[in-house]
């Protein structure tokens, strides 16, 4: 259908003049040709991961290494709640738009006063049925309305001008311990949305919704039940609740017309109880977004025991590469590994360790892309009981987590937070509970921190030659979002409440803010009038500070708000 | 596996003033009572630990129980029966003597022997 919107014929030529003129009057509707440019265009915002590739690059160059140190704050905008504030705002005309797991609120971007505030209501046993907090992390939109989803697994439409819900719909009933946080994916013409609740003994999907109406066109599974293609990788009985939850937005290449979504860990997370490799548990599926037809797809750790997520942000990127120029996704996995696949068709490219300490894998064969499991690792598939606890790096928060990364196509540099931590877990034999009780078949022991005490750092890495370029290490993991700008700063935020600005070229820290919370939220670049401005969510409540035991995360205040800072004038 | 609250960080600054602890007694150096310590700390750590931390470190998301006061486990049944403020009811999802369990080991970990139901 919006094919015969491609630029270059005579109608797409039109719509682009159409667009321009409308852009220019202070109150616009985005079309979906601001969807495409999103990634170029300053002005403007209309998309999670600031593009549909997801690199989160801003291509305005005003703050620079030598001027940052002069950023100071413009406004700040409090959020009403101490719930996580793991969010990203979009920025459309003249109105700045920022969700919060209770409510959808539009601002001015300008002066940080509030516009409309539309409410949502939450179940009071929502919190029942949640692993890793409340929150919600963002938006889509098209045309004049806004797309969100709903903690309690419900899917929404609202009217950007004044907040007033168009439709909702709901994906899955939270009492069977599904939930939603990400921000929807407008591809092809469709609504897409996935599902989370991979603790719970889900089953994973993604939904294709009609745009304006909310009905669903279409849904797919991602494990395989026996008879279907992948069926024979799973035990009998336990893919119809298998995992591989889609929790996580994924990215789209519209001359491919492939949408690229990760699926999560397998339910339990006991390999032994579930047999084989269990597709499509912790893999990329290229899907076609009209169909949701599965193209192909690449498992990142077939039979997976440690809970690491194939979910992380797939950044696509064009890299100059063996003579040519290969197009390819990127993905900072869980399991410690960067991966970089062939995007046309999921051919596997490279894989190197980016975590400090792995001791599951020895690697991943360079050819096959499949890991080489370490003894520990291979007896755990043999045995359903595990005699002992015993000791995984990376632990199951991940070599990353699901803060996502930043592509600097200027420089083709990653720039991604990392973690450092392992974990001590002891497998059990587990029937699935159902209900809000966990079914992980294992024992949580805790987590471990690293000898030199730095649970984490911002890494710098170059995806050509699949190796570190830099890092800053920390005390404790950044759990937020990073941004880098053409000018050639790197944002990011700590779980202690400070907004930090590195240089681009060694990660030395340039400037920091110290905000009222911690920072879990993805920071923006926009411009207006010749002014560049970040702007982040300040407002912790993360998992990590929950479970991972760090006692220099245990002082932090909650209390969410909205920060924007600019160059002093 | 008792974990001694002074070898953790975060202790001192526990946000309110514990109620003056009870005479601390060595848990009964028995299979039962180790049972049961092992029981509530498995179904603590499936349904709680989200909120309230792992092995009761809590970064305030939930509220700190390590501070909770050794004699009311009554408040105790009554709020992870019924559900408080953010924290939903639990007791459909409880099955018997699971609640004593995790109040064992909530024990163990404060320093409070609990005692046994013979």
């Amino acid at each position: 259908m919006w094919r015969q919107r491609q630029l270059g014929s005579k109608r797409g030529v039109w719509a682009l003049v159409l667009g321009s003129l409308f852009a220019a009057s202070a109150c616009v509707a985005q079309t979906m040709n601001d969807l495409r440019q999103d990634a170029q265009t300053a002005g403007d915002i209309t998309t999670y991961g600031m593009g549909w590739s997801q690199q989160r690059h801003a291509t305005g160059g005003q703050i620079t290494p030598q001027n940052v140190k002069d950023l100071v704050p413009t406004w700040n905008l409090s959020l009403d709640n101490s719930a996580n504030a793991s969010s990203q705002p979009l920025l459309i005309g003249d109105t700045m738009y920022i969700t919060t797991h209770s409510h959808t609120i539009a601002l001015d971007p300008l002066t940080g006063r509030q516009k409309w505030k539309t409410a949502l209501e939450i179940p009071s046993d929502i919190n029942a049925y949640l692993c890793c907090g409340i929150h919600t992390r963002g938006l889509a939109a098209l045309d004049g309305v806004l797309y969100r989803t709903s903690i309690d697994a419900h899917v929404m439409a609202m009217n950007a001008t004044d907040g007033k819900v168009l439709w909702r719909s709901k994906a899955a009933d939270y009492k069977g311990g599904y939930s939603l946080t990400h921000a929807p994916l407008i591809a092809g013409g469709v609504l897409i949305t996935g599902i989370s609740g991979g603790e719970y003994g889900a089953r994973g999907f993604l939904t294709g919704w009609d745009l304006k109406t909310g009905q669903e066109k279409w849904k797919r599974f991602t494990t395989a039940l026996p008879g279907e293609k992948g069926g024979d990788t799973w035990n009998p009985g336990i893919a119809i609740n298998g995992g591989a939850t889609t929790w996580l937005t994924g990215t789209y290449d519209p001359e491919l017309d492939l949408v690229y979504w990760g699926t999560g860990n397998g339910s339990p997370w006991n390999p032994a109880t579930r047999g084989g490799d269990s597709l499509y548990i912790n893999s990329v599926l290229a899907i076609r977004p009209s169909s949701g037809e599965i193209v192909w797809h690449f498992q990142f750790s077939p039979g997976d025991p440690f809970d690491y997520d194939g979910t992380n942000e797939l950044v696509l990127a064009d890299l100059p590469m063996s003579g040519g120029t290969a197009k390819v996704l990127m993905q900072a996995n869980r399991n410690g590994f960067f991966y970089v696949i062939n995007r046309t068709n999921g051919k596997f490219i490279s894989a190197q360790p980016f975590a400090k300490k792995i001791n599951w894998a020895t690697g991943i064969d360079q050819n096959t892309g499949r890991p080489i499991d370490t003894p520990m690792t291979a007896g755990l598939r043999k045995t359903e009981v595990g005699a002992d606890f015993i000791e995984a790096w990376p632990s199951a928060f991940g070599g990353k987590n699901w803060m996502p990364m930043s592509f600097d196509p200027s420089r083709n540099l990653v720039f991604m937070n990392t973690v450092n931590v392992g974990m001590k877990v002891k497998y059990v034999k587990q029937e699935r509970p159902g209900g809000p009780n966990w079914w992980l078949g294992l024992e949580l022991g805790g987590f471990v921190g690293p000898d030199d005490g730095n649970r984490g750092a911002l890494m710098a890495w170059d995806p050509i030659r699949n190796r570190k370029v830099w890092e800053a290490t920390t005390k404790s993991p950044h759990w937020s979002g990073v941004l880098s700008t053409k000018g050639g700063v790197v944002f990011s935020g700590s779980q202690t409440g400070a907004l930090m600005a590195f240089d681009a070229s060694d990660g030395k820290v340039l400037w920091r803010f110290q905000t009222g919370s911690g920072i879990s939220g993805l920071p923006i670049a926009w411009e207006r009038n010749g002014v560049q401005y970040i702007t982040v969510t300040s407002g912790s409540g993360t998992v990590y500070a929950a479970l991972g035991g760090d006692p220099d995360v245990t002082n932090v205040a909650a209390g969410g708000s909205l920060w924007t800072f600019a160059l002093k004038r | 596996m008792v974990f001694a609250c002074i070898a953790v960080t975060g202790c001192a600054q526990t946000p309110s003033t514990p109620s003056p602890a009870p005479t601390v007694v060595a848990p009964a150096a028995n299979d039962g009572a180790a049972q049961l310590i092992g029981q509530g700390r498995s179904r603590y750590t499936l349904m709680c630990a989200r909120c309230h931390g792992l092995n009761l470190v809590s970064n305030g998301l939930g509220s700190d129980l390590r501070a909770f006061p050794a004699d009311a486990k009554e408040r105790f049944v009554q709020s992870v029966n019924k559900g408080i403020r953010a924290m939903p009811a639990w007791e459909s999802s409880l099955k018997p003597g699971e609640l004593d369990a995790m109040w064992a080991y909530i024990g163990s970990v404060n320093g409070w022997a609990v005692e046994l139901k013979q």
